[in-house]
């Protein structure tokens, strides 16, 4: 895939189409050409207002057709899409607005940026509406720089990132290959636009020909079986749900093919640990549950592919000669063109800390490669914990364990900072809280017996209270936010034991 | 009288939905009209939306335009009375 070419060949596909809800509240499918043909429309409205290469084009919405539109006029003109997330709120998006130099700032949210001069209502992109834009707005030079997009750090608070342009073109291309995407393809993407990995996403269908239908996340399930597509990414807690809900007892692989669409070909997951157990499931019921590995700083590292999987492992690394590690075991990637330049916004050591001075970049991430060249990743390297007696283990191992357990629901392995003692909060039924306290006891002294006296558990926490996203104790990428759970339960965690 | 009748037969209804779109038996023994769904049954955003899309087929009612709304209803009793005032409308 290369921009320069993508539209032009996105129309060749003559028959193949998009979907996804307009501003105007219809719900939107137009063939590629007819998609190209609005993208040309506000290209020219653009062209017209002022804009040229290199302007910034700040762009805060959810999933929908305009979308689609800005990012490909963007690509059509070379400026650069400044995507903000959606649910970043009006003063927040007010005070990011003051530290760029964007040309026009699009929002769908009619509360954001009120009097701003430069604002446009994602309502009128296919409108008369004249654009007003920035005359004094500068343009970046880079040539290099696609867009600018935001992640979530993980304090919460967000961090900037330059995708490069070289970078997605060789992720792109290196996905379609793997996965030997085509017209007969067809996509459900329903994780937000404004996280890259969709975007990127779009821009492999559109080269492949694969039909694309954008929604929001609130309609995944009633979409998957009314578009029928050919693959989906979704986190683990998706295909979690989907399981239990319809692929067990009697007729499992009919029922879950009859939710899924029956036109599955494959279904990728990654942004967090999966169960085993879950992915063994799907595969024997004949659906593909690929798991794959990668961040946004380099791009994807490695993945299963419908023609090589090995349930456990995140797959191959796509480049093997990319992937080292350091003596910490932490996944470093060195690659001609990673998928991100650097950070934008970011505090200094974010940056150094990632982006290291040889040209590597530090994934956070501890793995090691099997015999046979497939990665497994063991834990975050900002999570191990160090025992006062000077060893290192990684709580995902122990949390496996614990979660294995009768009644345990999920399991958060912490330390206090008071004795450096390992803590496991677990949550159970509330039904069983009060049997569950005696039965954990008896289990936790099983398994301090059969692991390292450094790993040995020494307090629990039982709760009944399921990790959430509201209760601080998930991240909104789902995964454990283990300040979060430690900060939920500290005085549980730090109480001094009798 | 009718109409208490058929919101009690509605809360069961989704009672079992729940249920199902949970995977496993929910931490409280009893699914009432005033039950929370996130301080009570602990459903993750997921479960709603699955819940939702079990609720759409049970009573053939196009769910998506509310969406938005549904999502934001705290109790089981609420959802409930959102839905049949959309299927009486129907």
């Amino acid at each position: 895939m290369n921009f320069a070419a993508l539209l032009e060949r996105a129309r060749g596909h003559a028959s193949n189409t998009l979907s996804a809800r307009r501003m105007d509240g219809s719900d939107h499918q137009v063939s590629v050409p007819a998609l190209l043909d609005d993208v040309e429309a506000l290209a020219a409205k653009l062209t017209q207002a002022g804009i040229r290469p290199g302007m910034q084009i700040g762009l805060q919405a959810g999933n929908g057709y305009e979308y689609l539109l800005w990012d490909l006029a963007a690509i059509k003109l070379g400026a650069v899409i400044h995507t903000v997330p959606e649910e970043l709120p009006p003063e927040k998006l007010a005070a990011l607005v003051q530290q760029h130099d964007a040309a026009l700032w699009v929002c769908e949210n009619r509360q954001a940026l009120p009097g701003h001069p430069y604002r446009v209502d994602l309502a009128d992109t296919c409108t008369d509406h004249p654009l007003a834009i920035d005359p004094a707005a500068g343009r970046l030079e880079d040539q290099d720089l696609h867009t600018r997009v935001y992640s979530s750090g993980s304090s919460g608070y967000l961090k900037g990132l330059n995708i490069s342009r070289r970078g997605t073109e060789a992720l792109v291309s290196d996905f379609i290959a793997a996965f030997a995407l085509d017209p007969a393809d067809s996509h459900l993407i329903f994780l937000p636009l404004s996280n890259y990995q969709q975007r990127l996403s779009v821009y492999g269908c559109l080269w492949a020909g694969a039909s694309i239908r954008v929604v929001r996340h609130t309609s995944v399930f009633q979409e998957l079986g009314a578009f029928k597509p050919s693959f989906i990414v979704a986190p683990p807690a998706i295909y979690e749900n989907i399981y239990h809900v319809h692929g067990r007892g009697q007729q499992a692989a009919q029922k879950l093919g009859a939710f899924l669409g029956g036109n599955i070909r494959f279904m990728i997951t990654g942004m967090a640990p999966i169960r085993h157990e879950l992915l063994r499931a799907y595969n024997e019921l004949g659906f593909p549950l690929l798991e794959a590995y990668g961040v946004t700083e380099t791009g994807m590292i490695a993945w299963n592919t419908p023609a090589t999987q090995r349930i456990g492992s995140v797959g191959r690394p796509i480049h093997p000669e990319h992937v080292h590690f350091n003596e910490e075991s932490e996944v470093v990637i060195r690659r001609p063109f990673p998928l991100t330049q650097g950070y934008f916004d970011s505090t200094g050591s974010d940056g150094a800390q990632t982006f290291l001075a040889d040209g590597t970049i530090a994934t956070g991430d501890i793995g090691a490669l099997d015999d046979d060249g497939f990665l497994y990743l063991k834990g975050r390297k900002k999570e191990i914990i160090l025992t006062s007696g000077g060893a290192k283990f990684h709580p995902e191992e122990l949390e496996r364990k614990l979660t294995s357990l009768n009644g345990v629901r999920h399991a958060i392995v912490l330390q206090s900072q008071r004795g450096q003692e390992v803590v496991a909060v677990l949550v159970t039924d509330e039904a069983d809280a009060s049997q569950a306290s005696g039965i954990a006891d008896e289990d936790i002294r099983a398994l301090n017996q059969s692991i390292p006296s450094y790993m040995h558990i020494s307090r629990k926490v039982i709760t009944s209270t399921i990790p959430s996203i509201d209760n601080g104790m998930l991240t909104r990428n789902l995964k454990y936010d283990r300040k979060g759970v430690y900060r939920y339960f500290q005085q549980q965690i730090e109480v001094t034991q009798a | 009288m009718s109409a208490i009748i058929d919101e009690n037969a509605d809360v069961e209804k989704l009672a079992g939905l729940i249920r199902l779109a949970m995977g496993d038996e929910p931490p409280v023994a009893v699914i009432a009209a005033q039950t929370r769904f996130t301080e009570d049954l602990g459903m993750q955003s997921i479960n709603r939306l699955m819940l939702l899309s079990l609720l759409e087929q049970e009573c053939g009612v196009s769910l998506e335009r509310h969406m938005t709304q549904l999502v934001e209803l705290q109790t089981v009793g609420d959802t409930a009375r959102f839905v049949a005032s959309l299927t009486a409308g129907h």
